[in-house]
C-alpha cells in the first residue's frame, strides 16, 4: 500500500471516477453511499458504478494514498456507526489541484481556438 | 445476504472495505425500494451481483500477479482509449448490456465456435430440464387433492406379512373403531358390460364408497356423489342402481352432453341411473376407469371375514401421526383376531402415505435419472470450457495488446463473463425447447413404467431450475475461462511474437483436469448403464415356466343376471373353448382365473397331519383340463384334470413343483391330500399332478407354490382368462374367436385382448423407461467426452507445432512424434478412468436395488466398458497425433 510512487505527476491524469470521487470528497468527510449518489448527480448520471465498483475505485485511491479513512463525524443524525468514511489526503488534494489545473489550461486553450464558447 | 456475496473478495480486502461496502449495499437498497418497488430491486440486485463477481475476480487477480509496473499506477487512465469501441474512460463501470452487446459481436465473429458451444450446452441443460420436469411433476408436486398429506393407504396384512385387501366387515369394523382417523373409504376395481348402446362393450369399473370425491377434495364435474343410503355398505342391492360416469367417458362417450343427469344405463343386465360425473384428470387408480359404482355387497358379502378384497383408503385427523394411527389399528386388529379367531388371527394393519405408494416404486429411478444428467451437464460444461479456453488462447494476443493498453483484468473477465453467460443462455433456450419436445416423446413412449405421468409439463418451477442451472453454468464456464486468463503473462505473449509461450501451463493443466473430469464422469455413467442394460436382458429372458410365444389372452365375464348357477358358467365356458379348439388355426386352448405374471388369488391350505398348521400364500387357480398343454408347463407327475373330474366325484387338485416339495420333502406328491376350502370349512383334496414352476407375479418374483382346481369342480368363476395357443398369429385367431362367443350368447363381450408377449413386456414397462434413458445418456456423456479429448489433443497439437517441426527436422521418426503425442492423451484419460473406475465402484451400489441378477460390482461389465473407454480415447488421441506426424517441418518452422 505503501510503494505506491508519492511524485504527484505520476498519478495523473486520473480517470474519470477517480475525478469525481476526489471531487465529491471535497465538501470534506463522506462515505461510500454518498460519493456514489454524489458522482451520479455531478454527471447527470453517465457514471453510475455499482457498490464493487466503487469501491475498488476508493481501494486504489486508498493505496495511492490520494483518500484515507477518516472517523465519522460527530453529527448524530447522519452518521451510522457502520458507515466507512473517507477524506481525502494532503497528498490527494494536491494530485487534484494539479489534475483540475492542467484542465483548466487546455479549456483556456480550446477557448482560445473557439472550439468552445467563451465565457459571457 | 450481501455478506456472502463478499466473501468472493480476498481476505484483506474484505476486512478493509467490507463493512463499508455492506453499509452502502443497504443504502441503496432502502433508496430503490422506496422509489421503484420490487422491479427497481431486483435491477439492483443483479448489477450489484455482477458488479461484485467482476470487481471480487479482478481483485483477487491482482492478488496472484500483481501488476508489473510499468511505469504507470492504477489511478491512471489509459493514454489510448480508442482501442476499447464504445467504451467510457476508464475501468471503473459498465451497464450489463454494454458487455453483452460485445460479447455477442465477439460470438457472431466465430459463428462455428459459438454453435458448438450453444448446442453441447443445450444438450445438458435439456436433459436435466426434462428430467427435474418428470421429478418435478411425479415426486415434487404434491396430489392434487385437499390436505394430500393426510391420505393413506391402509391394508390389511396377513400372518406373512402379505399386504391385502381390506374384507368387507373387517373393513366396517375399522373404520368405525378408530379414532385417529377422520375418515375411512373403500375402493376396488371390476368391470361390467354395457348393453343397449350398440354392442355390448366391457367397460371398467372402479366401486367406490358413498362420498369418495368428497373424500378426496376434488370437486365432481357434474351432478352429484353417491348418496350415505345408496352406500354399498348399508343399502340393499335394490337401492343401488344408480352409476357415476368418469369424465373422459363422458366426453368421448356422451359427447359431455350436460343433460346426461337422470338417463340411464344397463350395465349387467341391470339398469342404473346416471347421477353424476367424475372430475377430470383425477389421477387416481388405473387412467382407464369408464364408471364409477357403488359396492354390490349382499347381505353374505358382509359376514365373510375371509374374502379380502377391497382397497382402503384414510384420512388422518389433523393432530394424529402415522405411527400413533398405525398403532392404533394394531390394537383393533388385535382385538378383532380375538374375536374372530378363524378368519382374522394373526391378521394385522399396514399404513402407508398415499404418496409413496403411489411414486415410492419409482422415486430411486428418478433421482438416479437426475444425479445421471447432472453427470452430463458438467461433461456438457467441461467440453465448453475447454472451447473457451482454447479460443482465449487465440485471442491471447488480442487480450495481451488491450491489456497492455490499459483495459484492467476486470474489463477483461466481465467480457469472458459475457460470453459464457450469453452462451448459457442461448443453450438454455434451445435446451428447454429440446425438454419440451422430449419429455412429450419419452412420456408417450414409455409412460406406463411412470406414476402420475399426466402431471408432467414444463411448468414454472421447471423454467426456475433450469435459469437456475444456466446461471451456474454460465459463472462456472466464465469464471474458469477468466480464472486462466488471468494467471497468464501477458507481456510475453507479446514479446514472443504471438507464439504461447509454453510456459502457461496453467492452460494445459485446467484443460488436463477438464479431460480427466469428462473421462471419469463419462466412465461411471457408462458402467451404470451397462449394469441396468445387463440386467433388463437376464430380466426378460428370465425363463418363466411356460412358452410365452403365439399365446392370445382375452377375458370373458358374465353378468349374475343371466348365469346364476354354476352348471350354467360351466357349460359356457366348456362349451366355449371345446368350441375354439375346434376352430382353424388354434393348437390348444384353455381358460382360467389367474394368468402367469399377472397373478390370481391368494389362498391358504393345510396338511392332514396338520390341521391347524397354516400354509400361506398358495396361490389359487381354476383352469380347463387343456390349460397346462396350451401354456406349455410341464406335466412332471400324475395327470391332468379330465372328464371324470366333476362337482359330484372326489375333489382333486394338481400343484406346482414347490408346493409339493415343500409339504411332501422326500417322497411324491401323488395320491396325497390337502386340506382346503371355503368359508365353510376346509375338505381333502387328493394331489393327482405336479407341474413344472411358473412365475406368478412378475418375472422377477420368486415362484409362489400354486394349486389348479379344475373350473367346474367346486365353485365356477364369473370370469375366465382364456388362453388360446395360437399355429401362427395370435390375432388372426380373434374374429373366429368372437363370433364363436357370439353363437353362445349374442350379449357377452370379450375384452383385454393382448398376447403374453405384450403382457410380459408391459410388466418390465418401469425397467424398460430407466434403461432407455440411462442408456441414451450414457451416450451421449460417451460423445462428449470423446469430443473432449479429441478437441484438447487436436488443440495441443496444434499448438505445438512449432516444438513438433523442430523435433521432426532434428530427426525425430514419425512414429516416435505419434507416439508422445498419444501417450501425453493417454496419461490424462487413464487417469480419468482409474478415477471413474473408484467412482463407479463407489456409487454403483445406488443400483442395486433395480438390478436382477446382477451384482452392482460386477466383473466383466466393469472391464468391458473400461476396455471400451480405453479404445475410444487412444482413437480420439491417435487423429490428432497422426495429424502431427505429417506437418512438414519446413511449414512448421516458417509458422511463427
Amino acid at each position: 500500500m505503501t510503494d505506491q510512487p508519492r511524485a504527484v505527476k505520476d498519478h495523473v491524469p486520473l480517470t474519470d471516477l477517480s475525478f469525481h470521487i476526489l471531487l465529491a470528497l471535497g465538501d470534506g468527510v463522506s462515505h461510500g453511499y454518498a460519493i456514489g449518489k454524489d458522482v451520479e448527480r455531478r454527471s447527470k448520471g453517465r457514471l453510475n458504478p455499482t457498490t464493487g465498483s466503487l469501491y475498488q475505485a476508493l481501494r486504489r485511491l486508498h493505496d495511492a494514498d490520494l483518500i484515507a479513512e477518516a472517523p465519522a463525524p460527530k453529527d448524530p443524525s447522519t452518521t451510522d456507526s457502520r458507515r466507512q468514511y473517507f477524506r481525502l489526503t494532503p497528498f490527494g488534494k494536491r494530485v487534484f489541484a494539479h489534475e483540475a489545473r492542467r484542465l483548466e489550461i487546455l479549456i483556456a486553450a480550446a477557448r482560445d481556438k473557439n472550439l468552445i464558447p467563451k465565457r459571457p | 445476504m450481501y455478506r456472502r456475496w463478499l466473501r468472493w473478495y480476498p481476505q484483506r480486502y474484505r476486512v478493509v472495505y467490507g463493512i463499508g461496502m455492506e453499509r452502502m449495499f443497504i443504502d441503496r437498497l432502502a433508496e430503490v425500494r422506496n422509489e421503484s418497488g420490487c422491479v427497481g430491486v431486483a435491477f439492483l440486485l443483479i448489477r450489484e451481483a455482477w458488479g461484485v463477481t467482476v470487481t471480487a475476480l479482478s481483485q483477487r487477480a491482482e492478488r496472484w500477479s500483481p501488476r508489473k509496473s510499468t511505469g504507470r499506477t492504477s489511478t491512471q487512465a489509459s493514454n489510448h482509449g480508442a482501442d476499447w469501441p464504445n467504451a467510457p474512460r476508464g475501468m471503473a463501470w459498465r451497464s450489463i448490456g454494454q458487455d453483452a452487446r460485445h460479447a455477442l459481436r465477439a460470438l457472431i465473429k466465430n459463428p462455428g465456435y459459438a454453435l458448438i458451444a450453444v448446442f453441447t450446452l443445450a444438450i445438458g441443460i435439456g436433459a436435466n430440464a426434462a428430467i427435474f420436469s418428470v421429478v418435478n411433476g411425479v415426486l415434487l408436486t404434491p396430489l392434487p387433492f385437499q390436505n394430500p398429506e393426510q391420505l393413506v393407504r391402509i391394508w390389511e396384512t396377513d400372518p406373512d406379512g402379505y399386504g391385502m385387501g381390506f374384507s368387507p366387515p373387517n373393513f366396517e369394523s375399522f373404520s368405525s373403531e378408530v379414532t385417529l382417523m377422520e375418515e375411512m373409504v373403500a375402493y376396488g376395481p371390476t368391470s361390467l358390460t354395457l348393453t343397449g348402446l350398440g354392442d355390448p362393450e366391457r367397460l371398467s369399473a372402479m366401486q367406490i364408497s358413498a362420498g369418495f370425491f368428497r373424500f378426496l377434495g376434488v370437486p365432481m364435474g357434474l351432478g352429484r356423489e353417491f348418496l350415505p343410503d345408496e352406500d354399498g355398505f348399508v343399502a340393499d342391492p335394490g337401492a343401488q342402481q344408480v352409476v357415476i360416469l368418469d369424465h373422459g367417458m363422458w366426453q368421448q362417450r356422451f359427447a359431455g352432453d350436460r343433460d346426461i343427469i337422470g338417463q340411464t344405463v344397463v350395465l349387467d343386465g341391470v339398469s342404473r341411473t346416471i347421477v353424476g360425473v367424475a372430475p377430470r384428470d383425477l389421477p387416481f387408480g388405473s387412467d382407464d376407469t369408464d364408471i364409477w359404482i357403488t359396492w354390490p355387497f349382499d347381505e353374505r358379502d358382509l359376514t365373510l371375514r375371509g374374502r379380502h378384497w377391497l382397497r382402503a383408503l384414510g384420512r388422518l385427523r389433523p393432530e394424529a401421526t402415522l405411527e400413533a394411527a398405525a398403532t392404533e389399528f394394531d390394537a383393533i386388529a388385535a382385538s378383532l383376531s380375538e374375536a374372530y379367531p378363524e378368519s382374522n388371527a394373526g391378521w394385522g394393519i399396514l399404513v402407508l402415505p398415499l404418496m409413496d405408494e403411489m411414486v415410492g416404486g419409482v422415486r430411486t429411478q428418478l433421482w438416479i435419472l437426475l444425479g445421471a444428467v447432472g453427470f452430463v451437464l458438467l461433461i456438457a460444461c467441461s467440453n465448453v470450457a475447454n472451447l473457451c479456453l482454447a479460443r482465449a488462447e487465440v485471442r491471447g494476443r488480442e487480450m495481451a495488446v488491450r491489456s497492455a493498453l490499459g483495459a484492467g483484468r476486470g474489463r477483461i473477465s466481465s467480457l469472458l463473463l459475457s460470453e459464457s453467460m450469453l452462451l448459457a443462455v442461448a443453450g438454455g433456450m434451445v435446451g428447454l425447447g429440446l425438454a419440451w419436445v422430449g419429455v412429450r416423446a419419452v412420456l408417450g413412449g414409455v409412460g406406463s413404467g411412470v406414476p402420475r405421468a399426466s402431471e408432467v409439463g414444463v411448468d414454472g418451477t421447471v423454467l426456475g431450475f433450469t435459469t437456475l442451472v444456466v446461471l451456474i453454468c454460465g459463472v462456472a464456464v466464465g469464471l474458469i475461462a477468466a480464472l486462466q486468463h488471468m494467471r497468464r503473462d501477458h507481456s510475453s505473449a507479446l514479446r514472443e511474437g504471438g507464439q504461447q509461450v509454453l510456459d502457461s501451463g496453467g492452460r494445459r493443466h485446467v484443460s488436463g483436469i477438464l479431460v480427466v473430469t469428462e473421462v471419469a464422469l463419462s466412465l461411471m455413467l457408462v458402467i451404470g448403464a451397462a449394469l441396468l442394460i445387463k440386467s433388463f436382458w437376464l430380466l426378460i429372458h428370465v425363463d418363466a415356466g411356460f412358452d410365452r410365444q403365439r399365446l392370445l389372452i382375452a377375458t370373458i365375464s358374465l353378468p349374475e343376471s343371466s348365469y346364476q348357477s354354476d352348471a350354467q358358467r360351466a357349460t359356457l365356458f366348456g362349451d366355449l373353448v371345446r368350441e375354439i379348439g375346434q376352430r382353424p388355426g388354434v393348437a390348444n386352448v384353455a381358460a382360467t382365473t389367474g394368468l402367469p405374471i399377472i397373478g390370481g388369488r391368494l389362498t391358504v391350505i393345510s396338511l392332514p397331519e396338520r390341521p391347524e398348521e397354516m400354509l400361506h400364500p398358495i396361490a389359487r387357480r381354476r383352469v380347463t383340463s387343456d390349460y397346462f398343454r396350451t401354456m406349455g408347463i410341464p406335466m412332471l407327475e400324475g395327470r391332468s384334470f379330465n372328464v371324470g373330474d366333476q362337482p359330484d366325484a372326489p375333489h382333486v387338485v394338481i400343484v406346482k413343483e414347490t408346493l409339493a416339495k415343500r409339504c411332501f420333502p422326500s417322497e411324491s406328491a401323488i395320491g396325497k391330500s390337502i386340506l382346503w376350502g371355503g368359508p365353510d370349512g376346509t375338505e381333502p383334496f387328493e394331489i393327482i399332478g405336479v407341474v413344472g414352476d411358473n412365475k406368478q407375479y412378475g418375472l422377477a418374483d420368486e415362484v409362489l407354490p400354486a394349486m389348479y382346481l379344475e373350473y367346474a369342480q367346486i365353485y365356477v368363476s364369473e370370469y375366465m382368462h382364456l388362453t388360446v395357443r395360437a399355429e401362427g398369429d395370435p390375432y388372426a385367431l380373434l374374429p373366429a374367436i368372437r363370433e364363436t362367443l357370439r353363437t353362445l350368447d349374442p350379449s357377452l363381450p370379450i375384452y383385454e385382448v393382448t398376447t403374453m408377449d405384450q403382457v410380459l413386456s408391459d410388466s418390465v414397462g418401469s425397467e424398460r423407461f430407466s434403461v432407455l434413458l440411462l442408456g441414451a445418456f450414457a451416450m451421449i456423456a460417451l460423445l462428449l467426452g470423446s469430443i473432449g479429448i479429441y478437441g484438447v489433443m487436436s488443440y495441443t497439437v496444434s499448438q505445438r507445432t512449432q516444438e513438433v517441426g523442430v523435433r521432426m527436422a532434428l530427426g525425430a521418426a514419425h512414429k516416435r512424434v505419434v507416439s508422445m503425442v498419444v501417450r501425453q492423451g493417454m496419461v490424462l484419460a487413464l487417469i480419468g478412468i482409474a478415477l471413474g473406475t473408484l467412482g463407479a465402484l463407489g456409487l454403483s451400489r445406488v443400483l442395486s436395488g433395480m438390478l436382477y441378477q446382477v451384482s452392482s460390482t460386477d466383473l466383466t461389465t466393469f472391464l468391458s466398458v473400461i476396455l471400451l473407454l480405453t479404445t475410444v480415447a487412444a482413437i480420439a488421441c491417435y487423429v490428432p497425433a497422426r495429424r502431427a506426424a505429417n506437418i512438414d517441418p519446413l511449414d512448421a518452422l516458417r509458422y511463427e
